[in-house]
C-alpha cells in the first residue's frame, strides 16, 4: 500500500437487523452495503447525500462506533476492523468526531475546561501542565479568546457557533490524522456556517489533517474539499474531484442533485427544475440491480433492472457505478 | 395587504422581548414575497402577528395588518364589532385593518378563510389518527364552503390534483405518505378554502434536496395557475430565489430592506443583505464566502440606533439614530442612512450615482 493513503475501507457493509415482537428475524436494513473508497493524508473529501442514504451510517462505522457486517477498514496500514481494545483505542486517538448537533453532542453540566480535559484524561494525559497547554492552545486554534473568558462557560452560556467550535476543539486536541465531521454545520445559521466551516479548513491546511466531511448540501463542499464522494441508496455512485463533480457530473443521480439545487438568482422563479420523480430506496428491501434504475430516464433494457453496476474509471481520480459508462457504451 | 408598524413583544425571564418590533411590508396581490432572516430574527413571531395565533406571553401586539377588503357586508353583522385594545385610525376605503378584528370575528372571517398558512415541519403537523380527507375537509366545513362531508371530499380531491397527488391517496392516513407527500397535504389544505394570500413558513427546509425542488416546482404551478399571493418565510437564500418576486430581509424584529428579487439578488441594497448574500454558498460560480462579523443583537434590550450599525462597515454618525425605511413602496426600500441622500436627490432633480453598498 502506498504511504499516501490514510484510510482504506473495502466493501465495508453495515446492517442491523429488524427485529418483530423483540425476537423474531424480520430481515435487515442495509445501511451501508458494499462501499469502498481511500482517504489520502491531508485532503478534505465530502460524502453528499440525503437523508436516509446511509451516510451517516458510513460515519459511524469509520469512526469504530459500530462494528461492520463485512469488510474491512484500514488506517495508516494498520487493519482496525477486528476490533480489538487495544486496537480500537490506539485507532480512536487517530479520528475526531464532530458532531451534527453541538448542544446534544456537549454535556450540560461541564464547563469548556472540563469537556477540553475529558479526552485528555481518558487518553492518559495526566501532567498539569500539558493539559493546561493543550487547551488553551486549543482555544486559540479554534478563536474563543481570550481562552479564560470561554474556560468557565457552560454550553448555554455559548452560541450555537461556539458551541460547534468547542466540540471541533474536542475533536482536535489529541491531534488525531482524521476528523470525521457529520454535517458539522446543519444546525446553525447561514452566515455562522461559512465560519465554522472556514475554522474547520483552516485546521485541516494548516495541520494536513484528513477530513472527512459529510453533508447533504453539495453547495458547500466546493468550498471545503477536493473530492466528493456522492452516496445513494447505501452505495457511492460517483467519486470525483468537486470542481469536476459540479461542472460536469456524471451519475444521472448526481446530475438530478446539481440540477436540483438552485443558486440566488430571481430568474429561478419562473423556471422549472427537471426533477426525477419517486423516493429514495428502502434500504430494508432495496431495488435488484441499480438502486437508482427506478427513478432513472436513461435506464438500459436489461441489464440495469437486474445487474449492480461495478466502478467505472472515467478519469484519473474519479469513477462512477452506472452502466452509462461501461466499456461497451 | 400592508403591514405598518406591527409589534409583537412577549414577557420572557429576562424581560420583554422584542420578537417583532415596528415591522413594514407590503404583499403585492399575485406576486410572492420572500422574507429572509436568520434564526432568532422574529420571522416566526411575525406569522404569529399576522394570523394572531398568539401565545399566553404577549406583552404588547399592536401595529396595522391592511387587508384589501374581500368581505361582503350583509355575509358579516358582527363586523362593526370592535376590539377594544386597539386605537381607532382612518383606514382608507377598501382595506381592512385587521387589527380591529375582535378575536372571534378573525377566526371566522380571516384565519383561514382569506389567510392560510403552512407551518414550518408542516409534515408533522397532521393529525395522526384522522384520513387526510377528512383533514382537508375540516376548513371547508367549518367555514361553509361546501354543503356536505361529499362536497367537501370532492374539494379535497380537486385540492390534491392541484399540488400532485393521486387521489386515491386521500383515504390514507399521514404515517402512510412519505415526508414530501405530507407536505403537499398541507399545502392542499391551505389551498382548499382559496384564500388571498398563503403563508409558507420554511416549507421545505426538513425535506431532501430532489424534494424540495418538487415542492417549489408545485407551488410555482399553483402560483401560475391560480395566482395565488404567497408569503415564503425562509433563512434560505436560494430557496426564496426560486419562488420570490419580492423579497424582504428581517433583522432582529425588524424588515431592513424590501426590494424587487430582480434588484435584490443582482445588488442587495442594506449592508446586512449584502453580507447574508456574500454568505451564501453558490454551486456553479466560485466566490469568496464572507461571515458576518459579530452576533445579532439581544432582543431584550436592542440598540438605540440602526440595530446592526455595531457590525456594520459602513458605520457613520447618523447610525446612532434609528433610520426610517427609505423608499418605501417603491421598487426598493431600505431601512439604512446610506439610502437617505438618494431619495433626497431622486426627490430634487436628477438622480445621482446612486450609494452601492459594495
Amino acid at each position: 500500500m502506498s504511504n499516501d493513503v490514510l484510510l482504506r475501507a473495502n466493501e465495508l457493509r453495515t446492517h442491523f437487523e429488524l427485529r418483530k415482537y423483540g425476537f423474531l428475524k424480520a430481515g435487515e436494513v442495509r445501511a451501508v452495503d458494499g462501499v469502498s473508497f481511500t482517504i489520502r493524508r491531508g485532503e478534505a473529501v465530502a460524502i453528499v447525500g440525503e437523508s436516509g442514504c446511509g451516510k451517516s451510517t458510513l460515519a459511524r462505522t469509520i469512526l469504530g462506533l459500530y462494528e461492520p457486517t463485512g469488510g474491512s477498514i484500514v488506517f495508516d496500514d494498520e487493519d482496525i476492523s477486528s476490533f480489538d481494545r487495544a486496537k480500537i483505542a490506539w485507532y480512536r486517538r487517530r479520528v475526531g468526531y464532530v458532531q451534527q448537533d453541538p448542544y446534544a453532542a456537549l454535556p450540560p453540566f461541564m464547563d469548556v475546561r472540563r469537556l477540553l480535559l475529558e479526552p485528555l484524561i481518558v487518553n492518559g494525559i495526566r501532567n498539569r501542565a500539558e493539559q493546561q497547554e493543550r487547551i488553551v492552545r486549543s482555544m486559540h486554534e479554534i478563536k474563543l479568546t481570550p481562552p479564560e473568558s470561554f474556560l468557565e462557560k457552560f454550553p448555554h452560556q455559548l452560541s450555537g457557533g461556539q458551541q460547534q467550535r468547542v466540540v471541533i476543539a474536542r475533536a482536535k486536541i489529541l491531534d488525531p490524522q482524521l476528523i470525521v465531521a457529520d454535517e458539522p454545520v446543519s444546525m446553525l445559521d447561514a452566515s455562522v456556517r461559512v465560519e465554522v466551516l472556514q475554522l474547520l479548513r483552516q485546521l485541516q491546511i494548516d495541520h494536513g489533517l484528513a477530513l472527512l466531511y459529510i453533508t447533504h448540501d453539495l453547495s458547500t463542499v466546493r468550498y471545503f474539499c477536493e473530492r466528493a464522494f456522492v452516496m445513494y441508496g447505501a452505495h457511492i455512485v460517483e467519486q470525483a474531484p468537486v470542481d469536476q463533480l459540479l461542472s460536469a457530473p456524471q451519475h444521472p443521480y448526481t446530475r438530478a442533485l446539481v440540477a436540483a439545487i438552485p443558486d440566488p438568482d430571481a430568474a429561478n422563479a419562473t423556471r422549472f427544475r427537471s426533477v426525477p420523480h419517486g423516493e429514495p430506496p428502502s434500504l430494508a428491501n432495496p431495488p435488484s440491480g441499480c438502486r437508482f434504475h427506478p427513478r432513472c430516464p436513461h435506464t438500459i433494457e436489461g441489464l440495469c433492472r437486474d445487474h449492480e453496476p461495478p466502478y467505472f474509471t472515467t478519469a484519473p481520480d474519479r469513477r462512477v457505478a452506472c452502466w452509462l459508462y461501461g466499456e461497451s457504451s | 395587504m400592508r403591514i405598518e408598524d406591527l409589534k409583537l413583544y412577549f414577557y420572557a425571564r429576562d424581560g420583554i422581548v422584542r420578537a417583532v418590533d415596528g415591522a413594514n411590508l407590503t404583499i403585492t396581490p399575485g406576486r410572492t414575497l420572500g422574507v429572509l432572516g436568520e434564526s432568532g430574527c422574529g420571522k416566526s413571531s411575525l406569522t404569529k402577528a399576522i394570523l394572531r395565533l398568539l401565545p399566553p406571553n404577549v406583552a404588547r401586539y399592536s401595529g396595522r395588518v391592511l387587508l384589501h377588503d374581500h368581505l361582503d357586508d350583509t355575509e358579516n353583522p358582527d363586523r362593526e364589532a370592535r376590539s377594544a385594545r386597539s386605537e381607532p385610525s382612518g383606514t382608507p376605503a377598501g382595506e381592512q385593518d385587521l387589527m380591529q378584528l375582535d378575536d372571534e370575528t378573525f377566526r371566522k372571517q380571516v384565519r383561514w378563510q382569506q389567510i392560510a398558512f403552512v407551518p414550518q415541519a408542516a409534515m408533522n403537523s397532521l393529525n395522526p389518527v384522522t384520513r387526510v380527507v377528512d383533514q382537508i375537509s375540516e376548513p371547508l366545513l367549518e367555514h361553509r364552503h361546501a354543503a356536505s362531508r361529499a362536497a367537501a371530499a370532492e374539494q379535497a380531491a380537486h385540492a390534491f390534483d392541484l399540488v400532485g397527488i393521486p387521489r386515491d391517496f386521500l383515504l390514507r392516513y399521514p404515517f402512510e405518505l412519505s415526508g414530501g407527500m405530507r407536505q403537499r397535504v398541507v399545502i392542499a389544505m391551505a389551498l382548499v378554502t382559496d384564500p388571498i394570500l398563503i403563508i409558507l413558513d420554511e416549507p421545505t427546509s426538513a425535506l431532501d434536496i430532489l424534494t424540495q425542488a418538487h415542492i417549489m416546482n408545485t407551488l410555482k404551478e399553483i402560483k401560475q395557475r391560480l395566482g395565488t399571493t404567497f408569503m415564503l418565510i425562509t433563512h434560505d437564500v436560494a430557496t426564496a430565489s426560486e419562488i420570490a418576486g419580492d423579497v424582504a430581509v428581517m433583522y432582529a424584529g425588524q424588515i431592513l430592506e424590501q426590494s424587487t428579487a430582480e434588484r435584490f439578488f443582482a445588488q442587495p441594497a442594506h449592508p446586512y443583505s449584502s453580507f447574508l448574500m456574500s454568505s451564501v454558498p453558490t454551486l456553479r460560480r466560485a466566490k469568496t464566502l464572507q461571515a458576518i462579523p459579530g452576533q445579532p443583537p439581544s432582543l431584550v434590550h436592542p440598540p438605540a440606533g440602526c440595530r446592526f450599525a455595531d457590525r456594520c462597515p459602513h458605520r457613520f454618525s447618523p447610525c446612532d439614530n434609528e433610520p426610517p425605511l427609505f423608499g418605501a413602496g417603491d421598487a426598493r426600500a431600505a431601512k439604512c442612512w446610506l439610502y437617505e441622500t438618494e431619495q433626497n436627490e431622486q426627490s430634487r432633480t436628477v438622480t445621482g450615482e446612486s450609494p452601492h453598498v459594495e
